[in-house]
């Protein structure tokens, strides 16, 4: 679950990490009283404030792709939100802007904590650079002796000497250092106290005064560790993926025709994998996962028969676990109760009980439901259909 | 012969009483497997279909003889019950289950690293010794005993290879998946160790998919370390990056772990990627020939 930064600054701050001053709007009317609380006179002492406006979607390249705006009066910065919540922003919807302070610019940090998955030795990385304001990808390659990492052993937690071994590096004076060490520690306990997969802070400023202040965050909380921290909110994406996800099937969108319903992430991919090599185009990836005796046939063809660009839809099964016969009994439900209309229907169904649910199908005589004996057979059968002319409008779906 | 498991083996299911736990217990026990014990904490005393009910592993080793773990306990449990076969002294755990929090797995590989268990998974489709033991979900009528060892990344792809395989009557050594976290226990290379030293392997099956360094890293290990013939097979030529592929694991991440990098590094350790399940069953079938 990716957070959107104000999500992400709220559980920094939580653990002591200092972010700016903000305030979210979810529509124009609340403009002014944000203006109020963070620009008015006696917010940040005398000097004239702008405020930045930054659209809340989970993407990186948000500034790239217009979402940050700065302001410098009450009237720019209304003018600024309604723009921002009106608009698209890294192919997202704005529901809401993040209102802050802008801060005078300063050197820029970056510091991150995360999930190391090296098989022999996972262990959570903390990461520091004494340069940021760019991704990770490119400091590495542009400053590679500007990062430093430390490897942390999970069981003992991120040690005093590590943080302040890390901040020496940073080039900071004594005070800033001091700070930084603090920050570190409270990064990381925010890193595993969240089940976080990441905790970015980039940049991570200090600013002329002295301080240091996080001015952007990403936090990305392990979806399997979701259950134990209710109190979180994260991203809510409205896709054709996440509606999946919301089903228990893991769904991802491709371009091509040949809709596809399988069981096992690399049997999924290894079906995709074949189709193209016999000339073909998978539509999408889907993995029923467990759910392929609940729901997961009857809701995946739903999903599949919702996407216009499928000319034929092919269900590749391997019963490990899972009986065949149980699958066939699904499919036939799914496809009598859903309007499959003139798209046709490749079956492929091997491992326990396969003859049985192979003769079930067979049986069940369903007029657009093709079965047939070997993997291959299916998928040359698919790619073939996939190339027929499409029948008339209107034989409707 | 075989590695791991075999016809000896004595398996205590953790979870045993859930409606998931008593099923896979039935058709391990169908195949030939001995399952000896059951735990689920505050059930002892009880039988599932015949297998007697303990409160702890403790209890199932000592009554039992226990010595492998088969755990089929909800996610957010498995922790616990891997912690506990350590502590135990068991000698395999085969972690099955799907949706461990990495945070877990990462604290179970650390315990793990004080201890001479070995773990499969979480994640994992489980481990069979055909005509022997199966410890998992596999489909027991698609192996046939044999020379060929199959390890793998993915589970219902692995059964199809193996189906492919014994369609050519070609048997299996043992064949196992590592699971598709993004940290799994046991590695590649520690199953390609055993293999390579296993007297009743003659070539081995590596199944990986995109994402992680995995095979890159059993790539460079088997040039070093491996002098049996290795056939692989990569999956998610045509996943599009960034996205995750099913399986925790399985995305291309900035640039790293996609299919070519993979395909590169083992066709430089001399290991021939095959494209489909059959085209691998072939190569086996040609390079034991050779042999």
């Amino acid at each position: 679950m990716k957070m959107l930064e104000y999500q992400a600054k709220r559980l920094l701050a939580e653990y002591g990490v200092p972010v700016p001053k903000g305030v979210v709007c979810r529509a124009e009317g609340e403009v002014a009283a944000a203006w109020q609380t963070l620009v008015e006179p006696g917010a940040l002492g005398a000097a004239p404030q702008n405020l930045v406006l930054k659209a809340q979607v989970p993407s990186g390249k948000r500034g790239k792709g217009g979402g940050i705006l700065v302001a410098r009066s009450a009237a720019e910065a209304r003018e600024a939100v309604t723009r921002l919540l009106a608009s698209e922003v890294c192919g997202f919807p704005v529901p809401e802007v993040l209102a802050e302070q802008q801060l005078p610019g300063g050197r820029e940090l970056y510091l991150s904590v995360l999930t190391g998955t090296a098989p022999s030795n996972p262990r959570p990385v903390v990461m520091l650079s004494a340069e940021g304001g760019m991704e990770i990808e490119d400091l590495a390659r542009e400053f590679p002796d500007s990062i430093n990492a430390v490897r942390v052993d999970p069981a003992y937690g991120l040690l005093p000497y590590q943080a302040r071994g890390l901040a020496r590096r940073a080039g900071l004076d004594a005070t800033a250092q001091a700070q930084l060490v603090q920050i570190i520690a409270a990064a990381y306990r925010a890193y595993w106290e969240s089940d976080a997969e990441l905790v970015e802070i980039n940049p991570l400023t200090l600013l002329p005064t002295g301080g240091l202040v996080a001015l952007d965050a990403k936090v990305t909380i392990d979806n399997a560790a979701r259950h134990r921290h209710p109190e979180l909110e994260g991203a809510r994406i409205d896709s054709v993926e996440t509606r999946a996800a919301a089903l228990g099937l893991s769904y991802v969108e491709l371009e091509g025709d040949i809709g596809l319903i399988s069981n096992g992430a690399g049997l999924t991919m290894a079906t995709m994998d074949h189709l193209a090599l016999l000339g073909g185009r998978p539509a999408n990836f889907l993995d029923t996962g467990e759910r392929v005796l609940r729901g997961g046939i009857p809701d995946g063809l739903g999903l599949l028969l919702a996407n216009p660009a499928v000319r034929v839809v092919l269900i590749n099964i391997f019963g490990g676990g899972v009986r065949c016969d149980v699958i066939a009994e699904r499919i036939v439900e799914a496809v009598r109760a859903l309007p499959v209309g003139h798209i046709p229907i490749v079956a492929s169904l091997h491992g326990r009980n396969d003859a049985v649910g192979q003769e079930m199908l067979q049986q069940a005589a369903l007029p657009r439901v093709t079965v047939l004996p070997t993997i291959e057979e299916a998928l040359r059968e698919a790619v073939r259909l996939s190339r027929e002319p499409a029948p008339e409008e209107g034989s409707g779906r | 012969m075989s590695i791991i498991v075999d016809a000896g083996t004595r398996v205590v299911i953790q979870g045993i009483t859930g409606k998931f736990g008593s099923y896979h217990s039935q058709l391990m026990r169908d195949y030939g497997t001995k399952v000896v014990a059951g735990v689920t904490p505050g059930k002892g005393g009880s039988e599932v279909g015949g297998i007697p009910v303990y409160d702890s592993i403790a209890e199932a080793r000592e009554e039992q003889g226990a010595e492998v773990v088969a755990v089929l306990v909800p996610a957010p449990f498995v922790k616990d019950a891997v912690f506990e076969a350590v502590d135990c002294g068991m000698r395999l755990i085969v972690s099955l289950v799907e949706g461990v929090p990495v945070k877990d797995t990462m604290l179970t590989k650390r315990r793990l690293s004080e201890s001479d268990c070995l773990m499969i998974g979480p994640n994992s489709p489980g481990i069979i010794t055909p005509g022997a033991c199966l410890v998992g979900f596999m489909p027991g009528h698609v192996y046939l005993p044999g020379p060929v060892g199959v390890v793998s990344r993915s589970g219902t792809f692995s059964y199809q290879v193996a189906g492919e395989l014994t369609r050519l009557g070609i048997g299996q050594s043992t064949c196992l998946g590592i699971g598709g976290d993004p940290i799994s226990g046991v590695s590649f290379e520690d199953i390609l160790t055993r293999f390579q030293a296993d007297e009743g392997t003659e070539a081995i099956v590596l199944i990986g998919e995109i994402g992680r360094t995995a095979e890159e890293e059993a790539a460079a290990f088997i040039a070093r370390h491996v002098s049996k013939p290795v056939v692989s097979i990569i999956l998610g030529a045509t996943a599009p990056p960034g996205k995750q592929m099913g399986h925790a694991g399985a995305i291309i991440s900035a640039g790293r772990g996609t299919y070519a990098s993979k395909v590169a590094a083992l066709e430089e350790a001399g290991v021939p990627v095959a494209r489909t399940a059959t085209e691998a069953a072939h190569m086996v079938a040609e390079v034991l020939r050779r042999n």
